[in-house]
């Protein structure tokens, strides 16, 4: 047949790879047997398919770590599912996390870096909105829009596991939400106010001071400055104190400066920040 | 496989813990992909992790017309691709030049089987990535050529062609490094 | 300054005893002064967590390569609280003097070795505490390496820890924190006393911290860790044994700022080590902070 003239060797190689690998036992087509009969160089090319399809293939374990992460992957997604219909049934603004909830999240974070929490909340996210995905697909004006409710949700979301890692018993996991929450500091008010009390109750110094690190990035310090002078009031560590003090009179704002000032007659500091803070007057007077 | 297809239905439905099951099937043949495809081991198994996050992300665009194989693998060429253009700077690819044969333990066994393996695994790094790409997703992942050409975007047929390239560079490049094409 | 939980402490025992959950109690009148005990863990493929809370006394934590918690306490009946109060009681007075001097004649004094120890495991969970006015106990606790620790010591002579991978929380109001072949993340706290630190890895889950109203920070870092070390001093000196060169914040930085500028003040020093990684926050008012390349 006039087939018999067309067989090439890459559908040789194609019938044999599958060959291998459904183990088909049937034999070869004539005419590609016949093709190669007549064909040295594709004889041994086959055979070196052949070698190299069948030859034996060690595989490499992963180390432990892999399924570790993967299980505490899962276990944080079903808790962020589980949470979504928590939330949806009861439409409540305030986030309230049931015991053991925020204990799954945060102890997804201690092997693996915090990044892994956003990465699974910008793709459940889009998981749940966006259906069919394709290499190519171009977004169109509903799918945007899908897409920036999808931007809000994972804010919220976001937010919503800075805020429960801030409520974590242990001190390493709440420095931990205090890293995770830097980014957030401007625009989410909850991750301001959860941070003040931080500041305020916190049993750590060390807790404290990262988020009074945390806060200094704010860009306008007028709406926390009473809170601010209120810790003064309350705190008894001269570091703690010294860093408040630094944030309320080196803001560059002369009403929160004045009104710093203006309490802190009334507020018996530590000598150490008193000292601090007759620096800080000097610099003032520059 | 029709079975790994009911189960990602009822991933879909909510049932998140039947991932387990395919993460279990497929990580190990997962991170060989991305050993083969040039990764280093940590970054391999990143892979792998970020791969089972996205197959769960974007569980609902899963359709029982293909495997879930060939769907998972498609996923992982893309996340990898991912990876090359956030990393453009920084090489993730080994080249089998600066990964030296000697530094092979399996060579240095004289096993003749896992010799030739290594020298399998040492001529593939050597070829194109598009090339080495289609020749681990057939030989090692085993996905047939309907599935690769569809995740690669290409004809089955210019698939063939591909296939018989890679196959033949393969070749070329295994005889010179086992010391056969003088 | 510090938060001791005395309270909260006693809150907890009262809660243990109710607990539905194992309890050992060592508060017989023992015969010997040192006690031991061995705890099965719930499940011992699992991380444990160890908390200990103690008023008065020592304490040592080792990682070793068991699956038990392997506890031996021993009263010290020669611990000598006053050789601390140059450090935390200075304004410490007698608010007693007129009380007349009661006759010691003919009376010796009877050795008694009374403690009160409550030892409690629950889900992998050990907490190991010692209330106020019980005699000061040192205390010896083997865990499994990768166990988590939280560790508050009101007044003794230190908190040793050694060989730990997990997560270390530890807290000492009067009482050195010396920690070997530690991994982090490790958070430690003192007000006069001093933090000694010898890493053995660096941990890159979660920040490190170290905190001290006066006390010492030394701390011993192997060449090839990857860390973003923050030192915040006000007194003292930093002395750094480090490759890595600490740039120095001005003590008097300014800023602009959208509505003015910020200026800080301060001893503010970082050095990013092997291209920086995982922050390892370094505080202290007046003590010296010494940086030790292992």
């Amino acid at each position: 047949m006039s087939k018999e003239s067309i067989v090439q060797l890459e559908d040789i190689i194609a019938w044999k790879v599958q060959q291998i690998q459904n183990k088909v036992n049937e034999p070869m087509p004539l005419p590609m047997q016949q093709a190669l009969e007549v064909n040295n160089d594709w004889r041994q090319e086959l055979s070196f398919v052949e070698h190299f399809y069948t030859s034996q293939a060690d595989e490499q374990r992963p180390s432990a770590q892999l399924s570790t992460r993967f299980y505490q992957m899962l276990n944080s997604a079903q808790v962020v599912q589980e949470q979504r219909v928590h939330n949806t049934k009861n439409n409540a603004g305030e986030v309230r996390f049931q015991p053991g909830i925020w204990q799954a999240i945060s102890s997804w974070f201690m092997p693996a870096p915090v990044y892994q929490f956003a990465m699974l909340a910008v793709c459940f996210g889009l998981g749940w909105y966006l259906k069919p995905i394709d290499n190519n697909t171009v977004a169109t004006n509903h799918e945007s829009q899908q897409i920036s409710a999808l931007q809000n949700e994972v804010k919220s979301l976001t937010t919503m596991v800075a805020v429960s890692m801030l409520q974590n018993p242990s001190a390493t996991e709440r420095l931990n939400g205090i890293a995770y929450s830097a980014s957030l500091i401007d625009q989410e008010p909850q991750i301001q106010q959860t941070l003040l009390k931080v500041l305020a109750t916190d049993d750590s110094t060390s807790v404290k001071l990262a988020a009074l690190k945390s806060l200094a990035e704010i860009q306008n310090i007028a709406p926390i400055a009473d809170a601010l002078i209120d810790v003064l009031n309350t705190e008894r560590n001269p570091l703690v104190q010294i860093n408040v003090l630094q944030m309320l009179l080196l803001s560059g704002n002369e009403d929160v400066y004045l009104k710093t000032t203006n309490q802190l007659t009334n507020t018996e500091l530590s000598t150490e920040a008193s000292k601090i803070l007759e620096q800080l007057s000097q610099v003032n007077q520059i | 496989m029709t079975d790994e297809t009911a189960l990602m239905q009822q991933i879909q439905q909510g049932q998140l813990d039947k991932l387990a099951v395919l993460f279990e099937r497929h990580h190990v043949s997962l991170y060989n992909y991305f050993l083969r495809s040039g990764n280093s081991p940590a970054l391999s198994e990143d892979l792998v992790q970020e791969t089972f996050t996205k197959i769960l992300a974007y569980r609902q665009s899963y359709s029982a017309n293909g495997t879930f194989k060939s769907w998972m693998y498609g996923i992982a060429k893309n996340t990898m691709a991912d990876q090359y253009r956030g990393l453009a700077a920084t090489s993730v690819h080994v080249d089998a030049d600066d990964e030296p044969l000697a530094a092979n333990h399996s060579l240095q066994e004289n096993m003749e089987q896992k010799e030739k393996q290594s020298l399998f695994e040492a001529a593939l790094q050597k070829l194109p990535v598009e090339l080495k790409e289609s020749l681990v997703l057939s030989r090692y992942q085993q996905l047939n050529y309907e599935e690769i050409s569809t995740m690669v975007g290409c004809n089955v047929n210019t698939f063939k062609s591909r296939i018989r390239k890679a196959l033949s560079l393969l070749q070329s490049h295994y005889q010179v490094l086992s010391g056969e094409g003088e | 300054m510090t938060n001791f939980k005395l309270q909260k402490l006693t809150t907890v025992i009262k809660t243990i005893t109710l607990a539905n959950a194992l309890i050992f109690s060592a508060s017989a009148y023992a015969q010997q002064a040192e006690r031991q005990y061995s705890v099965e863990l719930s499940d011992p493929s699992k991380p444990m967590f160890l908390d200990v809370e103690m008023y008065m006394g020592n304490i040592t934590i080792e990682g070793y390569e068991g699956q038990t918690v392997e506890i031996v306490a021993e009263v010290l009946n020669d611990f000598q609280p006053d050789k601390h109060k140059d450090k935390w009681q200075k304004n410490w007075k007698r608010v007693d003097t007129n009380k007349p001097m009661r006759s010691t004649e003919g009376l010796t004094p009877v050795s008694h070795t009374a403690f009160n120890l409550e030892i409690m495991e629950s889900s992998n969970r050990v907490e190991i505490e010692s209330e106020f006015g019980s005699k000061p106990v040192a205390i010896v606790v083997k865990v499994p390496q990768n166990a988590s620790l939280d560790v508050n010591l009101y007044t003794g002579d230190s908190i040793n820890i050694s060989n730990i991978s997990g997560n270390v929380e530890v807290e000492s109001h009067i009482g050195n924190i010396n920690g070997t072949l530690i991994t982090g993340p490790i958070v430690a706290e003192t007000h006069a006393s001093d933090i000694v630190i010898e890493f053995n890895t660096f941990s890159d889950s979660a920040p490190s911290s170290f905190a001290t109203h006066s006390g010492d920070i030394d701390i011993s870092l192997l060449a090839n860790t990857a860390s973003t070390v923050e030192v915040q001093n006000y007194q003292g000196q930093v002395l750094s044994g480090l490759g890595t060169e600490f740039e120095s914040v001005d003590k008097v930085n300014k800023k602009q700022r959208e509505n003015g500028q910020k200026i800080e003040i301060g001893s503010q020093l970082q050095a990013k080590l092997n291209g920086g990684g995982q922050v390892m926050s370094i505080n202290t008012y007046s003590g010296n902070v010494y940086l030790r390349q292992k």
